[in-house]
């Protein structure tokens, strides 16, 4: 069931009315869900910039299920840039200030993962934003209607599991 | 096109409320599960909390059934909590800092037994360092420091100086080194002498003599006998000076030969150590009084001292000094934990500071600490030099019909900047001390009642401390199970006058020193059973001891003496090779300096030449 709200995520996200630029932005702000911890601070600003903005919300969800086991994946990655980050000595007055500040400390922006993972996905935002509108369109002027006209996709179609998926649909 | 969804702000809300909902529903279990990871990151061993109740109104929050396992026996709680109670001040929360203003604790009690285990499973990657390294390190401290018991035992048999392996011993290896350093010094003081360059100076001396034989005013005239009598001069100064650089180098090659030597001289003394070597391994009783108290009290104390040295330790990497960044492990969470990095800052909270702390405690049952006990903490703090005070602390007894009569503990802890500075007094009278048994003597003595003082001073890594047992009223008792009688007569003999020579002991007085480097303090210990020891052993066991000693130095000899025999005399060849040649060359130079000497005498007597 999982699997398939998955695939009604991914086709709504990509169908819908949404422009191709408006997927891609969701796209790439939902990778943040995924590539750093959920239970974040950061994540409640990503989440209200998401709702508050008309960025496509199945692209944002898209883009965390995309990059949910990539962020487990990379941890380690994540871990090293934090970590060089947070003993860089010129960042050492920025990060100072951050852990002595209310509110702003709850942001856990001392811990390797949290700030690598952050900053990773920040770097990412605006090509995967790039990378996304290039896919969606590609995908809506080529592949979709190739799609639909391939035997497996009618097939689905006609099958019960397409009834399934239907009564998902929004 | 608009780039703003206003209809999203009601949902927005929603979803901000539900999020500040379930933190504060979750806020107890969350606040749970901190306590319980982060005090077992602390302290090495699992730490249980039943419930914790946080008010926020009142900034309060109680935790109730705190169990933290000691790490050294998993299987008993280092003590349980009942509750404790502490406000909070709320706005260092907001910067994710614990500051406790007040603290009450009820129901502490200490050493009580565990139902399950509460050992760490052991964690990859975690070798190097946390609680789990510093107790390996600690174990590992002890194992050095403890002294093998008297053993009696090797007397009885014929001693086996086969143990005595050549390829263990020292001289050999000195003996070996100096005979491979033979060479090397040989050609190093050839080489020397070669630098001197003795030959030219030598021959030109001799040259000038010989032009100079027969010479007089007539065949050289007067100018050419003023030349002679300046180059007779100048040479005959330069073969004292030569002089004067051979008789040093021949010194040289007698005393030092080029650091031969004092290889050599290196020979004696590792014959010493070989002789003490040889002797641990065939583990003969020693008569020395400063040896017997370690042989008797190491294990205990290296136990006791163990606990110290890891709790010191401990408290060094929690409480580290100065505002250098910090590192700790990340929170537990399915994503990887990281590492959670502190920048310190003066003048601001720190990560956790427990303002005061006033403890009432009653330790309950009937053993050695049991009855009420009054505890004070100032300024307990992770970030001391943030904070800007140090930490003190104080506990005394205040009741109780059984356990001690009194108990005065104090100490201090300033971590404010490197070294840091810590001190911790403790005085425990009226303790039930414990039956220790005495290793090698087959007796056990309970010491009862009596005083147990702690001092300890640690200053940056160099510990100093002094842990004193006094007994007035011990019992002793023979211990045939830990260790059976003797087989023979003799030695039998030998457990009676030593079992007469303790059993008299009424008061027993025991001091360990431990001082050093905090990672690996030396361990001494003195005690006055240890006179009483060590005469009943030389009575009974002088000769004995002195035949086994004489049987391996004998071994020691046989199995080094060629070998420094031949280092010894190959340095002696070479040493009278060199000086053989040095003095070869100050004959040579000897008889040219007296020769032209002759003929100056000569020429000056010329007048108008002198």
């Amino acid at each position: 069931m999982l699997l398939l709200k998955f695939l009604q995520t991914l086709v709504k996200a990509l169908n819908s009315d949404g422009t191709p630029g408006q997927v891609a932005a969701g796209m790439a702000i939902g990778l943040c869900f995924g590539l750093t911890p959920l239970v974040s601070l950061h994540n409640l600003v990503v989440l209200a910039v998401a709702m508050l903005t008309t960025v496509s919300f199945p692209g944002v969800m898209l883009g965390w299920a995309v990059a949910l086991p990539v962020g487990f994946m990379l941890d380690p990655l994540f871990d090293r840039v934090g970590l060089a980050l947070l003993t860089s000595d010129a960042l050492a007055p920025l990060f100072t200030w951050i852990v002595n500040t209310p509110v702003v400390a709850l942001s856990r922006l001392n811990n390797t993962i949290v700030l690598g993972s952050l900053v990773s996905w920040l770097l990412l935002l605006v090509p995967a934003y790039f990378l996304f509108r290039f896919l969606v369109s590609k995908y809506r002027s080529e592949l979709y209607a190739r799609l639909e006209r391939s035997k497996a996709f009618q097939a689905i179609q006609a099958s019960k599991l397409w009834n399934v998926y239907e009564l998902f649909r929004p | 096109m608009t780039w703003i969804r206003w209809k999203a702000l009601l949902p927005l809300a929603v979803v901000l409320l539900l999020v500040v909902g379930a933190t504060l529903l979750f806020l107890d279990p969350a606040v749970r599960r901190g306590v319980e990871y982060a005090g077992t990151e602390a302290v090495g061993a699992k730490v249980d909390l039943a419930s914790a109740d946080v008010t926020l109104r009142e900034g309060s929050i109680a935790l109730r059934g705190l169990a933290v396992t000691d790490p050294a026996k998993p299987m008993t709680n280092l003590f349980e909590a009942e509750e404790i109670v502490f406000t909070v001040d709320p706005v260092p929360a907001l910067e994710r800092k614990v500051v406790i203003d007040t603290m009450a604790v009820r129901g502490l009690r200490f050493g009580t037994p565990r139902a399950t285990s509460g050992a760490l499973p052991a964690r990859a990657g975690a070798a190097g360092e946390g609680p789990g390294a510093l107790r390996r390190a600690v174990d590992e401290w002890r194992s050095r420091v403890q002294v093998p018991p008297i053993a009696l035992s090797t007397l009885t048999q014929s001693v086996n100086v086969d143990a005595i392996s050549a390829d263990s011993l020292a001289t050999l290896r000195a003996a070996l080194h100096a005979r491979a350093y033979v060479d090397t010094a040989r050609a190093a003081l050839l080489a020397d002498l070669q630098a001197l360059d003795p030959r030219p100076t030598i021959d030109s001396a001799e040259a000038l003599a010989q032009r100079l034989q027969g010479a007089s005013l007539r065949t050289l005239g007067i100018g050419g006998v003023r030349q002679a009598v300046t180059d007779v001069r100048r040479t005959v100064t330069a073969l004292g000076q030569l002089d004067d650089r051979l008789r040093a180098f021949q010194e040289e090659t007698r005393t030092n030969a080029k650091g031969l030597t004092q290889r050599l001289e290196a020979i004696p003394a590792a014959r010493q150590a070989d002789y003490a070597y040889a002797r641990s391994l065939l583990r003969l009783p020693t008569f020395d009084i400063p040896s017997i108290g370690p042989q008797l009290f190491s294990p205990v104390f290296a136990q006791q001292v163990g606990e110290v040295l890891y709790w010191a330790r401990l408290v060094e990497r929690y409480i580290p000094p100065g505002v250098q960044r910090q590192f700790k492990a990340g929170p537990s969470r399915v994503r990887a934990s990281g590492t959670d990095v502190l920048f310190p800052k003066a003048n601001v909270y720190p990560d956790f500071l427990a303002r005061l702390a006033e403890l009432s405690l009653t330790i309950g049952g009937a053993d050695a600490a049991t009855g009420a006990y009054a505890a004070r903490v100032e300024g307990l703090t992770t970030q001391p030099a943030v904070y800007g005070q140090p930490t003190r602390f104080a506990l005394s007894r205040t009741g109780g019909r059984v356990g001690p009569r009194d108990v005065s503990i104090t100490g201090s802890m300033d971590h404010r900047r490197a070294p840091v500075q810590d001190a911790l007094d403790a005085r425990l009278s009226g303790i039930t001390l414990p039956v220790v048994a005495m290793q090698g003597i087959g007796a056990r003595v309970d010491l009862g009642a009596g005083l147990s003082e702690l001092q300890l001073r640690r200053t940056g890594d160099s510990l100093d401390g002094r842990w004193l047992w006094r007994a007035p009223r011990v019992t002793w008792m023979r211990d045939t199970l830990a260790q059976p009688r003797a087989t023979t007569a003799a030695l039998r003999l030998v457990e009676d006058a030593l079992w007469r020579a303790v059993s008299r002991i009424d008061s027993v007085e025991v001091e360990a020193r431990f001082e050093g480097p905090i990672d690996r303090p030396r361990l001494g210990i003195r005690t006055n059973i240890a006179s009483a020891v060590g005469n009943a052993l030389r009575d009974q066991l002088g000769d004995e001891v002195r035949r086994a000693e004489q049987q391996v130095r004998a071994r020691v000899d046989a199995l080094v003496d060629a070998k420094v025999a031949e280092a010894r005399t190959k340095a002696d060849e070479v040493k009278a090779e060199v000086e053989a040649r040095v003095s070869a060359e100050r004959a040579r130079l000897e008889a040219q300096k007296v020769a032209l000497e002759a003929k100056l005498r000569d020429l000056v007597r010329i007048p108008g030449i002198g």
